[in-house]
């Protein structure tokens, strides 16, 4: 694909998610301890892609993962998520969701794969991430049984309650499963009455979308790729975009929770002074500052250049350490509220809730960091 | 499906090389000190206790198990109740927790329901076992009923006999009669959080609460925040400045939620520990006659930091507690979960997650009771360190938790969500964690100054 970005155009691009977020979305989440209601949601992400910030099924889709070969594309794409999710997490979250099944649908030439109202495509398969089976799928290496066995029973299980949980807005009628079929992981279009889908309630955090428990079941229309190779790299792609995402949209989450924690700091008297020239407030927001500078370089590393499967290893490398830092920052955020901070109308419960939601989704550090040491050890 | 003989990476029992068997065929003599019995960690714990606390603590649990853990999912989910309005459900527990004793133990039989036997140990020791054999299996719920105690140390620690014969003796036994009479503790105000845990603070804060004298009694006015329980106590220890002076002339008044002029103005929304309510509550020149003076006029500072340094055991207690809970799901979680084939107990990286969980909480009840079965002074500095440490240490096993089931640790269904929610609130309340590890200083102070001096 030809380069058409250039650093204005991101930067134009960016400005208009900007007044988006500010305006729209922040409208409409003024009250934290009252999660936006679906029709509100809907009418968000309706906007959004008439915006163009987020892909639709037409045939020049504009937005979020649909540059990716462009060297500035994961860089808007990223952003775009973090400007979102600095006013609220939840939507942003709602954005990937419905960018990613046009993404895969580009990416696999089947524009077939979106259904009639919604798609997911759920990445996570039902616990952790494959153990050392999928970085040595990923990096090409030699397959043992016990290696396809995992990779069959994690992303389609075998055991009859083994559920795979989806967080997105209810109410999709597709999904677009992964699926290890022996030698490689290809995609399947399920339709969701073949998934028995149930709701699962709350959620941590992320309180915009749902929690939906899919059952197994390999019914569905095959979607390739038929190449084995072009497989490896859709699978590594999507793990990548993924990865990006969650980590753009835990830094926007964290930037608001640091921003709101120096207000308070600001106005807050307490020890006869305002508490942010305590050193214990400034160890506080000083450690909110530093995870947001850290994990806002990470990020800028993770969205350099074009976005390839190949660098799935740093992605999760990456992940592994700026998510504990994210959570690390939320805590000590809140920590700065005292009291107030641990009641919902102030927000910053909140925000930690959305850190600790997305380190746990689509493999915690734990299962990134043994990921990199296999990825590194056979590739 | 045959029984698994043993986990993936371990020997079986049986095995020649397995401890267990080769201690078996050392010589008589030896036997026994090399061969402990096969026990859990609870049992362990429990046979180290002195025989009444093990008692103690069996009850605790035999207690929450029964009347807390059905409770505990749908407890947390309900919407907060109007001030004033209790979940039927939690009614009833409260009306079983008092039968049974679970709201009196402050007090010895007759007058309450701790055992003799139980008073030959740190009462704080007790308190603590009790908040986290009731924590392991709900915060909320435990927050409910031990909200309750910290409302009523103020009128121990007062040592006013007169005001434990008139005002807790007579609403323990309406409370053991299955009728809950309960107390509730009232430091925080909007301007006076940290201030109200901590004297340097105390001395330069603006008070909010403000007794006037008029004839007979005193005159309250003002707001106090964040008070667990305060929306269904009927008695409320109110700590509250003279007119026109400061935090020094902090008086407890104890008063009844019947006081013309008494408003419970709003429950919070809060994260977690949702069984129980924090409130706000106002003074509208609230009139509180003399007897209703806990201790003396001025006393309130002091009956305050008292009681603070015994209840942060129980805190910490609570925190050993929600990490036992946490590291139990984790472990219940991994032995049901398979994965290719395996149960997920068989692999290597959650069997050290597991370990470490364990460990940290073994590690904090370890401090916890070292620091506890001593403290028949509540002291300062330990009852801090243990707060601070265990509730920062028992945050990071619910993490663990969390992450060995990765994404259904998220669900509430999980249970270790809630828990996650429960426990962020024991590094802020009872003082924050910053302040606790003041409050170490502070009792350290003299020494410190002596090091200083001699250098
Ligand atoms: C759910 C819940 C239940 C509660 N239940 C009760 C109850 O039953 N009764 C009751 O009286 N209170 C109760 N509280 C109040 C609780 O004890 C206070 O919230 C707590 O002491 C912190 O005070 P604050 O909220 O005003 O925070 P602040 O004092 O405003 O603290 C804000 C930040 O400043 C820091 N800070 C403040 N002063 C200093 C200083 N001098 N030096 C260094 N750092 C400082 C703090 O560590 C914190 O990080 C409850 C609170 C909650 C959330």
């Amino acid at each position: 694909m030809e380069t058409l970005l250039n650093e204005e155009d991101v930067q134009t691009a960016l400005g208009e998610v900007r007044r988006f977020a500010r305006g729209a979305v922040s409208s409409n989440v003024e009250r934290p301890e009252h999660p936006l209601p679906r029709h509100s949601l809907e009418a968000l992400v309706s906007v959004a892609t008439e915006a163009g910030f987020i892909p639709d099924a037409s045939d020049e889709p504009t937005g979020l993962w649909v540059d990716l070969n462009d060297p500035l594309g994961p860089t808007l794409s990223a952003r775009t998520l973090e400007t979102l999710a600095s006013v609220n997490p939840g939507i942003a979250w709602a954005c990937h969701v419905r960018a990613m099944p046009v993404w895969l649908a580009g990416r696999l030439n089947r524009p077939e794969a979106l259904g009639e109202r919604e798609t997911v495509v759920p990445l996570h398969g039902c616990y952790g991430l494959g153990r050392a089976a999928l970085p040595r799928y990923l990096a090409g290496a030699e397959l043992a049984v016990d290696d396809r066995a995992m990779l069959k029973d994690w992303l389609m299980p075998a055991q009859k309650d083994a559920r795979r949980v989806v967080h997105a807005p209810a109410g999709f009628d597709s999904v677009l499963s992964p699926y290890f079929d022996g030698d490689s992981v290809r995609w399947i279009r399920q339709p969701i009455g073949a998934l028995d889908p149930l709701p699962v309630g709350p959620t941590l955090g992320l309180d915009e979308v749902d929690a939906v428990a899919l059952a197994s079941s390999d019914a569905g229309i095959p979607l390739g790729p038929e190449n084995p190779e072009e497989a490896r790299n859709v699978f590594a792609e999507a793990l990548a975009i993924q990865s990006l995402a969650l980590v753009a949209v835990g830094l926007g989450c964290l930037r608001h929770a640091r921003d709101l924690a120096r207000e308070q700091a600001k106005a807050r008297k307490q020890g006869g002074r305002s508490i942010a020239h305590h050193p214990a407030v400034q160890s506080l927001i000083g450690s909110a500052d530093s995870a947001v500078a850290v994990v806002d370089a990470l990020l800028d590393r993770m969205s350099d250049g074009p976005l390839r499967g190949s660098r799935v290893g740093e992605m999760f490398a990456i992940r592994a350490d700026a998510h504990p830092l994210l959570c690390r920052g939320a805590t000590d955020a809140l920590q700065v509220f005292g009291g107030s901070g641990y009641m919902q109308d102030v927000g910053m419960e909140k925000a930690l809730r959305d850190s600790q939601q997305l380190r746990l989704m689509g493999g915690t550090p734990g299962d990134l960091a043994r990921f990199v040491a296999e990825w590194e050890r056979v590739r | 499906m045959t029984p698994q003989s043993h986990l993936d990476g371990f020997l079986s029992a049986e095995h020649p090389l397995s401890p267990r068997g080769l201690f078996a065929n050392l010589p008589a003599a030896i036997r026994p000190v090399v061969t402990p019995k096969l026990a859990t960690v609870w049992e362990q714990d429990t046979a180290a206790l002195p025989r009444a606390l093990a008692h103690a603590r069996r009850r605790y649990r035999g207690f929450a198990e029964r009347e807390l853990r059905d409770r505990s999912l749908a407890a947390d989910l309900a919407p907060h109740p109007k001030p004033g309005e209790v979940l039927p459900s939690l009614a009833a527990l409260l009306k079983t927790a008092g039968r049974e004793g679970m709201l009196t133990d402050l007090l010895p039989r007759p007058l309450g329901s701790a055992s003799l036997g139980s008073y030959r140990y740190p009462l704080v020791w007790t308190q603590a076992l009790r908040s986290e054999e009731l924590a392991r299996v709900c915060g909320g719920q435990m927050l409910l009923l031990s909200a309750h105690s910290l409302g009523v140390i103020p009128i121990v620690f007062a040592g006013d006999l007169s005001a434990i014969r008139r005002f807790v003796v007579p609403a323990y036994r309406q409370t053991m009669a299955g009728d809950p009479h309960l107390f509730a503790y009232a430091i925080t105000e909007p301007s006076a959080g940290s201030d109200a845990e901590e004297g340097h603070g105390a001395s330069v804060s603006q008070p909010n609460v403000v007794a006037k004298r008029v004839s007979g009694g005193w005159s309250l006015q003002g707001r106090k925040i964040f008070i667990s329980g305060g929306d269904i106590a009927k008695s409320i220890t109110v700590f509250a400045s003279l007119e026109s002076e400061g935090i020094e002339s902090w008086t407890c008044f104890l008063v009844t939620n019947d006081m013309p002029g008494f408003e419970v103005v709003r429950n919070e929304l809060k994260m977690g520990m949702r069984a129980s309510a924090a409130s706000e509550l106002a003074f509208h020149d609230v009139f509180v006659p003399d007897d209703h003076v806990i201790g003396s006029p001025r006393q309130g500072w002091a009956i305050n930091r008292a009681t603070l340094n015994a209840s942060r055991y129980a805190v910490a207690g609570m925190a050993v507690g929600l990490a036992q809970g946490a590291t139990e799901a984790a472990i219940d979680f991994a032995c049901r979960t398979r994965l290719a084939g395996k149960s997920l107990m068989d692999f290597q990286e959650v069997q050290l997650q597991i370990a470490n969980m364990m460990t940290e909480t073994a590690a904090i009840r370890g401090m916890l009771w070292q620091a506890a079965r001593k403290a028949y002074v509540a002291r300062q500095d330990r009852s801090s360190m243990c707060k601070f440490q265990c509730t920062d240490e028992a945050v990071r096993v619910v993490e663990m938790a969390l992450e060995l089931m990765g994404n259904h640790g998220t669900l509430h269904e999980s249970g270790v969500e809630k828990i996650y929610r429960d426990a962020r609130l024991t590094q802020i309340f009872e003082g924050t964690n910053q302040i606790n590890r003041l409050a170490v200083i502070e009792d350290q102070q003299e020494h410190f100054l002596a090091r200083i001096e001699r250098n």
